[in-house]
């Protein structure tokens, strides 16, 4: 930065108007330059940086991956007791039964975790014999149950190996029957239970009586406690379908609620006494699977409750007027 | 007085002359317009008419002027014609002819020349004398013409080239306008009454009389003093108009204040054609404005005087604010290094807070050296946002970089080759050496591809990773993909996978299923479900065999096949080095071996038939 000095005894116009110009803009940058160095920014306070707000870390994000891993784990819970149950004399018969259905969205999954359950089952074993001090005969029974679990293990692995597409007919034939429980009175219960829910209910409770009857048992659940037996539901957003497994493919239908009243005890012991209920009559149920009478009955209940249920119905359509002259 | 005041007071004296002159230009007569003013004065509309209405001499005179071609000034010209003003007033157009025929005989016989120096008045005393004989006859014919000056009229003829037409057209005016009274307004019609008056033909008047050639010459004559008048008029505008620039210089002279700088030059100069007031208005403006930035100067140098002044103004020219304290540290080093540092990190787009802690802790070179990296392709410009750290000289960041980066050029290694896991080299540097020292014993440091995520290069127990791999038959796996070191704490998936004969051969799906947030169970839990034979051993056989011999088993470079056990031939070697142990705990120690797997590795290194007495203790 410097002005330009000039010797003004030999000098053209031209020669002063450009130094005069160069000049004045010099003079122009250092005044800025001035002006900058005058300017004082110096300050002692420091600058706070505000603290980020802790926040709760559970998010919504979590909260519903938890939920899908509890559920997941109440379903494999539910296929593993019924697998449990199995014995060597019903094993080749019930096995195939007694799994999820192929369309369960879940199937691979919880096909390859109910081989490790038994897997674990075999590892507890061996190591149960390896380990402790048995007599022979201890011993001999644990091997046979190795050997059970064994087949179990070998049968899940032909269940993972492609299958043929079912037809649609065989599909059908396949679809497992729905039984109604009545209440003391005889009077179907689940009838009067869905009368009394709104409209908007029903198509998921359609959704979960189809689950039950395609096998695919939407988040399925177990109920835990020896008073419940191997009472299940099946669950929707709202609802609950509580049922029972009668045979291969039977399945009672208990009761039907909607979530928001579980957590009232009341409701809880109703639910209670009503399975409290069942269970004395399951056995009779059972039996009567032999019944073709019985099973037309109940076949019919089913019609009805599909139509009671379907979205068709549910739009503003006069009813039907049956035997009448009118 | 001061060199600046003497000037002024030139310049007012310059100003006052050139005042004083420029009057007297707006005051001085023009000979050549006024004649010409008298000469057109008339308003007479029709340009003959008009001339007709001027003496022959004066219309001489305008016509002469007006010709282009003319050299002589209007002086010469005016006196030169004036000199026969008598002749030509009174002669009419005939004589005129024979006058001119005579001064044509002269120019043909060839004593123009000396004829007219003969009639000049102090003619030379020697002339030839058939010359003077043949040209005074001619004289004398011309001097029997009244009043004509003899040597005027042949100066003027000679210099004056429009004369002889401006002569004719003139007479042939006053003839015309002579039978004026006699005939019609009409010039046209005065020719048919000409005609009519003097007997000749139409033709022969036409001839006579060129009008449109008079009108012409008139035409042009007049066209010649408008011109005249207007230049007049522009010229005394001009020198009105510099009059008024000096009387507006000398008030901005008087008003201009001591402290006011003089920006705009041209506004001063305007109109201003003096060149010696222009050179000293300059000089003026020049010295004038010296005076103002002595000041200036005196006041930035005293602010330069105080360094912190300089850099707490650079700082600010970039937005940022520093504490006192922390400006010292900055004010360590040189200003222009510190002013490189804070353009190269503008280009990081920091906040002026970490800009500021750069600038503390580092220093040009290292601000230049860490930046660099980008263009290298070692670091890129998110990774150094995140570990500031690294200009820090003294930070571990820094120093893990520098240790690492030193390895890998010791080592010949391309540092690129972990692009994509940079955060590497800011790593423990021992870590990160004793990883690559384990992928080269495994052979795999070729497979070190660029783009592979390795921060498993971070992680401790490395070769037990590796060897678990290898063990659960993925070697191919691997040596595709290295990145799958870094799901170390989900190699159990794969063991139970493999437990229940899930057959998994592409890289790809080995590495969804190491990657999956979830898998059958939480994977605390898989174990649970994973029998492994070697923690159920009672009694292990005692088998000595070297490295050596083992080869027999090896299926690849990286492991054998002993039995039906893949076991990691750099595990059986580490454990090998590290103690005496047992062969058979050398090689099962940390696989995951059934009943059977482990049966045959037994059965595999000691064959029953010979030592019978190593019959396994641990079957059922």
């Amino acid at each position: 930065m410097g002005f330009e000095i000039l010797n003004l005894d030999n000098v053209t116009e031209e020669e002063l108007i450009a130094c005069i110009e160069k000049n004045i803009m010099e003079a122009t940058l250092t005044r800025k330059e001035i002006t900058n160095l005058k300017k004082s920014s110096i300050s002692n306070h420091s600058k706070a940086k505000k603290a980020a707000p802790v926040k709760d870390e559970i998010t919504q994000f979590k909260l519903d991956k938890d939920s899908a891993k509890e559920d997941f784990e109440d379903e494999v819970d539910y296929y593993h007791v019924a697998l449990n149950k199995l014995t060597n004399k019903n094993l080749s018969e019930m096995f195939f039964k007694i799994l999820p259905s192929r369309k369960n969205p879940h199937y691979q999954k919880l096909i390859l975790r109910l081989q490790a359950e038994v897997l674990k089952d075999i590892k507890e074993l061996t190591e149960f014999i390896k380990d402790e001090n048995l007599t022979l005969r201890e011993m001999q029974e644990i091997k046979d149950e190795i050997l059970f679990n064994q087949q179990k293990f070998q049968l899940f692995t032909s269940v993972l190996l492609p299958q043929e597409e079912l037809t649609d007919e065989q599909e059908k034939s396949s679809e497992n029957r729905l039984i109604f429980v009545p209440t003391a009175t005889g009077k179907i219960r689940i009838f009067s239970e869905i009368d009394s829910m709104p409209l908007e209910y029903y198509p998921e409770l359609s959704e979960l009586f189809l689950s039950i009857k395609n096998g695919t048992f939407k988040g399925v659940k177990r109920f835990q406690g020896e008073n419940y037996g191997s009472v299940s539901e099946v669950r929707g957003k709202m609802l609950r379908v509580v049922f029972d497994r009668l045979d291969k493919n039977s399945y009672a239908i208990l009761t039907v609620f909607a979530k928001k009243f579980q957590i009232t005890a009341a409701y809880r012991s109703s639910l209670e006494s009503i399975i409290q209920s069942y269970l004395p009559m399951e056995e009779t149920l059972v039996k009567k699977l032999e019944d073709e009478e019985f099973l037309t009955l109940h076949h019919d209940y089913e019609v009805e409750l599909m139509q009671k249920l379907s979205p068709i119905k549910n739009t503003c359509q006069p009813k039907q007027k049956v035997m009448t002259n009118e | 007085m001061n060199n600046l005041e003497i000037k002024k007071q030139e310049l007012l004296q310059l100003i006052e002359q050139e005042k004083t002159h420029l009057a007297f230009l707006l005051n001085v007569t023009n000979d050549e317009l006024e004649f010409l003013n008298n000469v057109w004065a008339s308003n007479e509309v029709d340009l003959i008419k008009l001339a007709s209405k001027v003496s022959s001499t004066d219309m001489i005179i305008a016509i002469a002027l007006a010709d282009p071609k003319r050299k002589k000034s209007f002086s010469y010209i005016y006196r030169t014609i004036s000199n026969n003003r008598k002749f030509l007033e009174e002669t009419d157009e005939l004589k005129l002819r024979e006058v001119l025929d005579a001064f044509l005989d002269l120019d043909n016989y060839d004593v123009y020349d000396e004829v007219k120096e003969a009639v000049k008045p102090n003619r030379k005393p020697n002339i030839h004398l058939s010359a003077v004989r043949l040209g005074f006859s001619l004289v004398l014919k011309l001097s029997r013409v009244k009043n004509i000056d003899v040597y005027s009229f042949m100066e003027g003829l000679e210099n004056i080239p429009s004369y002889i037409d401006a002569m004719l057209c003139t007479k042939a005016i006053a003839e015309i306008y002579h039978s004026k009274s006699k005939v019609s307004e009409d010039i046209d019609g005065q020719i048919s009454n000409m005609k009519e008056l003097l007997g000749l033909s139409e033709s022969l008047v036409k001839k006579e009389f060129n009008l449109p050639a008079i009108r012409k010459v008139i035409y042009d004559a007049r066209s010649y003093y408008d011109k005249e008048k207007q230049n007049d008029l522009s010229r005394k505008r001009a020198l009105k108009r510099e009059l008024n620039a000096y009387l507006v210089l000398e008030e901005n002279l008087s008003n201009l204040k001591a402290t006011d700088e003089i920006k705009d030059i041209k506004p001063l100069l305007f109109r201003i054609t003096s060149e010696k007031i222009r050179l000293n208005l300059l000089k003026i403006i020049y010295l004038h404005n010296q005076e103002i930035y002595k000041d200036l100067e005196e006041q930035y140098q005293a602010l330069l005087a105080n360094p912190q002044n300089i850099y707490q103004a650079l700082l600010d020219n970039y937005g940022l604010s520093i504490a006192e304290s922390d400006l010292q540290n900055i004010m360590a080093k040189p200003i222009e290094d510190v002013k490189e540092e804070i353009k190269l990190l503008k280009e990081l787009a920091l906040p002026p807070e970490d800009c500021i802690t750069i600038l503390k802790n580092s220093n040009l070179a290292m601000v230049r050296d860490i930046l660099g990296q980008i263009g290298k392709g070692i670091l890129d410009q998110a990774t150094i946002t995140k570990n500031l750290d690294i200009f820090n000289p003294q930070s571990t960041t820094y120093k893990n970089f520098k240790l690492n980066m030193d390895f890998f050029l010791e080592k010949g290694l391309n540092p690129r080759a972990i692009q994509a896991s940079q955060e590497l080299f800011f790593q423990n540097p021992s870590q990160l050496k004793e990883n690559i020292n384990i992928l080269r014993e495994y052979c795999l440091l070729k497979e070190l591809k660029t783009g592979t995520n390795c921060q498993f290069l971070s992680s401790k127990n490395l070769s037990e990773a590796i060897d678990c791999l290898l063990e659960l038959g993925c070697e191919d796996n691997l040596v595709e993909d290295l990145s799958l070191l870094n799901y170390k704490e989900n190699f159990m998936r794969l063991a139970l996978l493999k437990k229940l004969n899930v057959p998994l051969s592409s890289t790809e799906e080995i590495k969804d299923i190491l990657q999956a947030k979830s898998f059958l169970m939480d994977d605390n839990k898989i174990e649970l479900y994973i029998y492994n034979a070697i923690f159920h051993t009672k009694d292990i056989p005692e088998i000595v065999l070297s490295l050596e011999e083992l080869e027999k088993y090896s299926k690849t470079s990286r492991v054998y096949k002993i039995g039906d056990a893949l076991i990691s031939k750099n595990k059986v070697k580490r454990n090998y080095n590290q103690s005496n142990n047992n062969i058979i705990t050398c090689i099962t120690s940390e696989s995951i071996l059934s009943d059977e797997e482990y049966d045959s590795i037994i059965n595999a290194l000691v064959p029953k038939e010979i030592n019978p007495s190593l019959k396994k203790v641990y079957e059922v």
